[in-house]
């Protein structure tokens, strides 16, 4: 990891000391036992020769609401003393809330602030208004609207490249994409040779694995719809449709591994009115046979498989939405794997 | 195919041969023809039992030859007891040894010349040849000519026969729910029927055709009374006829679906004819 706690107080350290006017100078930079309130301090030396101490807190990444939490601790625990907060990058309203608590901050993109009443100093410079390089924060999950396009990717496509093919196809930033895949090798989901081609990936567990981590419910805004007379009739009606959808859940499962007759169809749709007006369909709080869903990236309608002209959800996505869905989905969605397994040929690319 | 629906169709197909010239005055009504209308619009349900239903219009029908004589020659008989207008006849399936199949002869009561309680007394023909039935008097001006062939490869019979509309099926099935309800001749497929007619018909077909035979003197009343019973039965989800429904697709559909869908369908067909 590029960003350790102890790096990172020698960089803030380093760039403070930059940033002094002419004749200020910064020394003595140094680590803080690992049981203090925070990681290092430093000397900051006058052209007079009077010295200030200033403390030095390090964070690999800080949100608004951990910088609350932060200077409502150092308040508590250092009342008093300049502290300051240093991360490879500090957004706009992470720093608004460590200015309005009086604490200093710097980052490596060049924004920095410090206040001293003795010697008095005062530095305020800004730096970058976005995260250059996001890749210093580690992802810990697959929730992120995007992360299902990199997941996706890869289950699908037998050779997905590496991190620049995969942001190629994805449409995603590199350094996004990047992160996904350093979560994925760390759980062992996908296997990279030393340049970070993807050799292996470990499709069925890293489908279940995206399920976990955004269940159904959290795909997109659902609503539950009446077609009176039934399945067949809307099935009769998406051959003419003008609307974009995709048909996931079981009634795009039951088409490869049926296991009873589906008693709802579930449809990823543009516009939730649009479609339930398009194809006749009556908002139902109770009975409903069909659930649209407005999804929350619209990387679901890629790879739809069409089959008498209506349009199926991918396997992988369908297999994915099923998991974590109401009734028999769960059982529908091993019964899915099982065919997914034995014809890989005919879904992976 | 269920063999039992190949030998249904193969037996009414032996009635429509043995009817002859009397084949014109016939028009298919019952499940038969539910199923000829709206196909098998789902398969929760089996769509059709083993028995045929034929009306016979005694103003379109010819005195001879008497219409027990084919089918009498043809094998049926008229089952015994104090039925009246039920033809029998007795086949053979590959898992059935002894089929018995019906095929019922039905009169509308008020183009009816016997106006006793059962037997239609038809000028010419056996007293008991035909029963009278209330609320088939919409079959009259609801009908179209449909080929009605038989299902097996190995018969290539046919015949263009009348068969009755969804609309004046709707009101048959209607009436037949209230004829019955309460007592153990109720049946939840029939209610589970009107779902499947409605289902497989749009509303302003409905109301199309109703509008036709609601203006009909012989039809009028009988209609009325229907799209009360329609409104009644199935207007709640938990009205009589929808909870009939959900009980005749019960463990194959969801309930609460059946239901709610019964209530949909009644409003939408009751609003075009309103409009």
């Amino acid at each position: 990891m590029l960003s350790s706690d102890n790096e990172l107080v020698r960089l803030a350290a380093e760039e403070i000391g930059r940033l002094l006017p002419l004749g200020w100078r910064i020394e003595g930079s140094a680590i803080e036992p690992r049981n203090s309130a925070v990681d290092g301090r430093a000397f900051i030396v006058a052209p007079d020769g009077r010295r200030a101490i200033v403390l030095i807190e390090a964070k690999r990444s800080l949100d608004p609401r951990g910088a609350s939490e932060l200077a409502r601790r150092l308040g508590i625990e250092l009342p008093g003393e300049a502290v300051i907060v240093v991360s490879p990058y500090l957004a706009a309203s992470v720093r608004d809330r460590l200015k309005a608590s009086g604490l200093g901050y710097v980052d490596l993109t060049g924004n920095a602030r410090l206040t001293l009443s003795s010697p008095g100093l005062h530095l305020e410079t800004t730096g970058a208004d976005s995260d250059p390089n996001p890749s210093l924060r580690p992802t810990r999950s697959l929730r992120g609207p995007k992360a299902g396009r990199v997941v996706r990717v890869l289950c699908d496509s037998r050779e997905p490249g590496g991190v620049r093919d995969l942001a190629a196809k994805t449409g995603l930033d590199p350094g996004y994409v990047s992160r996904i895949l350093a979560l994925l090798d760390r759980e062992d989901l996908v296997e990279r040779d030393p340049r970070g081609r993807i050799l292996k990936v470990e499709w069925e567990r890293l489908l279940r694995r995206w399920a976990q981590d955004v269940p159904f419910e959290n795909r997109g805004q659902a609503s539950s719809y009446l077609e009176p007379r039934g399945l067949p009739a809307l099935l009769e009606r998406l051959p003419q449709s003008r609307l974009r959808y995709v048909i996931t859940g079981s009634l795009a499962a039951s088409r490869l591994a049926p296991i009873a007759p589906p008693r709802l169809a579930t449809l990823c749709v543009e516009s939730l009115d649009r479609a339930a007006e398009e194809w006749s369909l009556r908002p139902a709080e109770a009975g409903g046979n069909v659930v649209l869903v407005l999804p929350t990236d619209d990387w679901v309608f890629a790879g739809a498989g069409e089959v008498a002209a209506i349009k199926y959800a991918a396997p992988s996505q369908v297999a994915a939405d099923l998991l974590t869905s109401p009734g028999r989905g769960p059982a529908e969605a091993e019964e899915l794997f099982r065919w997914m397994t034995a014809n890989e040929e005919k879904w992976r690319g | 195919m269920d063999e039992l629906y190949v030998l249904a169709r193969s037996v009414l197909l032996d009635a429509l041969e043995a009817l002859g010239p009397h084949r014109q005055a016939c028009v298919l009504v019952g499940a038969q023809a539910i199923y000829l209308r709206v196909g098998e619009a789902d398969l929760a349900v089996a769509p059709f039992t083993t028995d045929g239903d034929l009306v016979i219009d005694p103003r379109r029908l010819s005195d001879a030859p008497p219409i027990e004589r084919g089918l009498l020659a043809a094998g049926f008989e008229l089952r015994g007891g104090d039925s009246v207008g039920i033809w029998v006849t007795r086949r053979e399936t590959h898992s059935h040894a002894d089929v018995e199949v019906a095929v019922d002869m039905l009169v509308p009561e008020a183009v009816s010349p016997g106006s006793g309680r059962r037997a239609a007394k038809l000028q010419g023909h056996e007293p008991r040849a035909a029963r009278i039935a209330r609320g088939l008097e919409a079959v009259l001006f609801d009908a179209d000519l449909m080929r009605v062939a038989a299902l097996s490869d190995s018969d290539a019979r046919g015949f263009d026969v009348s068969v009755a509309g969804p609309a004046a099926l709707l009101v048959s099935k209607l009436h037949k729910i209230a004829d019955r309800a309460g007592s153990p001749r109720a049946k939840d497929k029939d209610a589970y029927d009107v779902l499947r007619l409605l289902r497989g018909t749009t509303a302003a077909e409905m109301a199309t055709r109703v509008r036709r035979f609601r203006a009909e003197p012989l039809s009028k009343a009988v209609t009325v009374e229907a799209l009360g019973l329609l409104g009644s039965f199935f207007g709640r989800a938990d009205g009589v006829g929808s909870q009939m429904a959900v009980r005749a697709a019960r463990g194959l559909a969801d309930a609460q679906e059946i239901a709610v869908s019964c209530v949909a369908l009644a409003e939408e067909m009751l609003d075009a004819l309103r409009d």
